[in-house]
């Protein structure tokens, strides 16, 4: 039962990282980025070919793919972000599509339809807690994820760029008037963004199959914990996350894997239908 | 409206693959009119389409082979479950801010898709369902490839008429002024609501009459076949045929039919080249071919004023 | 009875009160004028009292219903319209089609009649374009009834607007900041507009910090400040209380308060 809920709890801060990410750039560019997932994937394929290709010790791996992510987030918002910046958010969206669909092929030309299943970053090692053996993989993932968060928000709040980015995130505008260089801003939130989508992903790659399609699987996830949590709360995601994580594993244990799934997004139409406002956020449905 | 004579002619090639093709295209093109409704209509963007298209096969599979029911009657209740999910999705559309839709879509056609592969006893799962009879009309089966073509012309338009019909109602235009500032629609008596529902019960109507059309035409249909790829390719299709154009979504579905076929020996790179397409379409020719070809037609006129 | 009664309407905002127990009549067929300087909780009123917002606390009476949780579009049936402070118009209409869609009420089965058409909707089709064209000529937009509005000036967009909210013969008409932008010739004109309105038989709200324009044409006038009303009567007793000069005048900002003598 520990380690099953270990389980579960790690794999809600996969979901709970990958949210946080997209709800950045939600909050700051204010459309959805239909391609996050698939920043996810491809930091997730990166970290495989370092570490199993190239052979690369597992911290090197990491922090490769994570940089290589952040670049490729740098990369994105040029194409993608800046050339619709002044249309109305449908535009932003439909290119994210396109982005998701060229980074999902491409991941296909490039490492094939089949899924990989690397070994995890702590050379499978198990730690004895109490009466249990519990994974130590499992227990990185937790950890990396409490860290994350806590950094993030010593971040937007202490920090010279932290506050600015908050700024741009509330009000774009007023902002730019007290000097905020916004476009610099944006660029920084999805570089941070697509860093943090790259670290989830090399995290989760032993602990799911990375395949070309991995990138669509989790941002659904991700959006059920979003909705869960509520908008609009960083903190929300980590709650929605890891109650959805705990919630599927326990389906896939006591019901049967194939109902998991199934599970999950009864959960998003449930709450989408009774609690719209999840458990912290804002209303994101209409108001009045 | 002159895209519609091109495709007559078509017809009377009397060879097998061109005519596969054609009714493929057909299809495609009522899955592209339908969900027009809602993203050229309403300005949402749906992710779920494949959904209420496989609703309709699987209804229409189901009628004519575990009811025994004729084709038409099939035909009939595959539009009205897609009109039922069409509901479905609408009120989760009201729940929820307008960007946000593109993901409950989304889960909404997964949810779908997974349903119908674990409800084995009702779908037979991945299985799938096989030998699926041509359709009929009048008792009569239709079982060549020609008949069937035309048949699934006629269905597109009679769509088509419908829904222009539709456009220029009082619905219509309340639609046009719903998605135009919502606010504004509420304060001249508009439900926005009333408004949205109907735009999705008529689209999963059109597309779950697509589903019909496909499960008679293929003989076998199975959950692989209404997934998300299938949603994203009828929404490529509207945006780069042209959003809200007449002619743009049939366009489209020509296009996006035809050219993978062309294509198919060189499928990797066409694949990448697909993404960034979309990508460049986007950026470059937000309004599509159709929209962009209208929009330098007005200019000389606007310049006028 | 009041044809609209608000009683201890409240609106908080986070840690702010906008709209502080605030409860105010408009009788039928009166010309009743709301004024404040900017964030006195003029929009915020009228937000709360056209279902687009909820209030924290009180309540709404129209036509002597309850209508506090009423969503706008209900209210305009009702006999309840609005205008906005920037004319909100849907591009890809015409001048014609934006009153028409004020006009005709859609059922839920709405979908049905749509598709199946038929001689009787043409012919009701008709009949409306022919009554609505008859409407926009009376208050001077006869010409432009095919016109896109986008085409539109700004005098002729407020005109609009105001057609488009009477559409279905309301029995109050909420006129937000109605002279926002306007010259002195077509201020004159709305003047001249709202007291045709009122000789109609309309109840008019007119919600202005132009103090001019509402004192010439109110029966009532009530003086809103921070979310309360400070002042309320006839406009010749409201512009010489003292509490309203220095709501005014001894504020920072000042509104935009130009009293006619």
């Amino acid at each position: 039962m520990p380690q099953l809920l270990l389980n579960g709890i790690a794999i809600g801060c996969i979901y709970a990282l990958v949210s946080c990410g997209f709800v950045w750039v939600y909050q700051s560019v204010g459309a959805v980025n239909f391609a996050h997932g698939e920043l996810v994937m491809v930091g997730a394929y990166l970290g495989v070919t370092a570490s199993v290709l190239l052979g690369w010790p597992p911290a090197v791996s990491l922090v490769v793919a994570v940089g290589a992510g952040a670049l490729l987030g740098l990369v994105f918002q040029r194409v993608a972000y800046r050339p619709v910046r002044g249309r109305p958010a449908l535009s932003f969206i439909v290119v994210s599509i396109g982005m998701s669909i060229l980074l999902r092929n491409g991941a296909l030309a490039v490492w094939g339809p089949d899924p990989v299943a690397p070994p995890d970053l702590v050379g499978g090692r198990m730690l004895r807690v109490g009466d249990s053996v519990l994974s130590a993989h499992h227990l990185l993932i937790i950890v990396v994820t409490a860290l994350v968060f806590l950094m993030q928000a010593l971040f937007f709040a202490g920090t010279r760029l932290g506050r600015r980015l908050r700024a741009t995130a509330e009000d774009q505008e007023t902002a730019q008037l007290m000097g905020v260089n916004v476009r610099a801003m944006i660029a920084w939130t999805f570089t941070l963004s697509a860093a943090l989508a790259a670290l989830a992903g090399v995290l989760v790659a032993p602990v799911i199959f990375v395949s070309p399609d991995l990138g669509l699987f989790i941002i659904l996830k991700a959006f059920i914990a979003i909705v869960i949590g509520g908008f609009g709360s960083i903190a929300g995601t980590l709650v929605g996350g890891v109650f959805l994580g705990v919630i599927e594993v326990l389906t896939a244990a006591y019901v049967s894997s194939a109902y998991k799934d199934v599970v999950a997004f009864a959960l998003l139409v449930v709450v989408l239908l009774v609690l719209p406002h999840g458990f912290f956020g804002e209303r994101i449905g209409e108001r009045a | 409206m002159l895209l519609l004579a091109t495709l007559i002619p078509l017809a009377l090639a009397g060879r097998d693959y061109p005519l596969f093709l054609a009714t493929t295209a057909v299809i495609h093109a009522l899955l592209a009119v339908s969900l027009d409704v809602v993203v050229g209509g309403l300005g949402l963007i749906s992710l779920g389409h494949a959904a209420l298209f496989g609703i309709g096969a699987y209804l229409s599979a189901a009628a004519m082979l575990g009811l025994g029911l004729p084709w038409l009657l099939a035909l009939v209740a595959a539009g009205l479950g897609g009109a039922v999910a069409g509901l479905v999705l609408g009120a989760l559309s009201l729940r929820i801010r307008g960007h946000y839709f593109v993901l409950v879509s989304l889960g909404f056609g997964e949810i779908v898709r997974l349903v119908l592969l674990n409800w084995k006893s009702l779908t037979r799962g991945a299985d799938g369902v096989i030998g699926i009879p041509s359709p009929s009309l009048g008792g009569v089966a239709i079982g060549s490839k020609l008949g069937v073509y035309f048949l699934s012309l006629g269905v597109l338009v009679a769509v088509i008429v419908l829904t222009r019909r539709v456009r220029t109602s009082p619905l219509g235009r309340a639609a046009v002024a719903v998605r135009a500032d919502e606010m504004a629609a509420r304060a001249s008596g508009v439900s926005p609501a009333l408004v949205k529902l109907s735009a999705l019960a008529w689209s999963g109507a059109a597309a779950g009459l697509a589903g019909s059309l496909y499960a008679h035409f293929y003989t076998f249909i199975s959950p692989d076949v209404f997934t998300v790829d299938v949603s994203v390719t009828v929404l490529v299709m509207v945006i780069v045929g042209g959003a809200g154009t007449a002619g743009g979504p049939l366009l489209g579905a020509l296009l996006l039919t035809v050219l993978p076929e062309w294509l198919r020996p060189f499928r990797q790179y066409y694949l990448i080249v697909y993404g960034a397409a979309v990508v460049l379409v986007m950026v470059f020719l937000p309004e599509g071919v159709v929209g962009t070809l209208r929009r330098a037609r007005l200019r000389p006129r606007a310049a006028l004023t | 009875m009041s044809l609209l009664e608000t009683r201890g309407l409240t609106k908080r905002f986070g840690g702010l009160t906008a709209l502080d127990d605030l409860t105010l009549t408009v009788q039928p067929g009166e010309v009743r004028g709301l004024i404040g300087p900017n964030g006195a909780g003029k929009s915020t009123f009228i937000n709360l009292v056209t279902g687009v917002v909820r209030p924290s606390a009180g309540s709404v009476r129209f036509r002597d219903e309850d209508v506090t949780s009423w969503p706008t579009h209900a209210l305009f049936r009702r006999g309840l319209a609005r205008t906005f402070q920037t004319p909100r118009l849907a591009p890809g209409l015409t001048v014609l089609e934006s009153v028409l869609v004020a006009r005709v009420h859609l059922g839920p089965l709405e979908l049905f009649r749509s598709l199946a058409g038929g001689r009787a909707r043409r012919h009701a089709e008709r009949t409306w374009r022919h009554a609505v064209r008859q409407d926009l000529e009376a208050i001077g937009l006869g010409a432009c009834a095919e016109d896109p509005v986008e085409t539109l000036p700004h005098g002729q967009r407020r005109l609009l607007e105001i057609a488009r909210a009477l559409a279905r013969g309301p029995s109050l008409v909420i006129l937000d900041e109605p002279a926002a932008g306007m010259s002195d010739v077509e201020t004159s004109r709305v003047t001249t507009l709202i007291r045709s309105l009122a000789a109609r038989g309309l109840a008019v709200l007119m919600v202005e910090h132009n103090m001019g324009l509402v004192m010439s044409v109110a029966d009532r006038v009530s003086v809103l400040d921070f979310g309360r009303v400070i002042a309320e009567g006839r406009p010749a007793d409201v512009q010489g209380d003292p509490a309203v000069h220095e709501a005014y005048l001894g504020r920072v900002d000042g509104g935009e308060a130009t009293p006619h003598a």
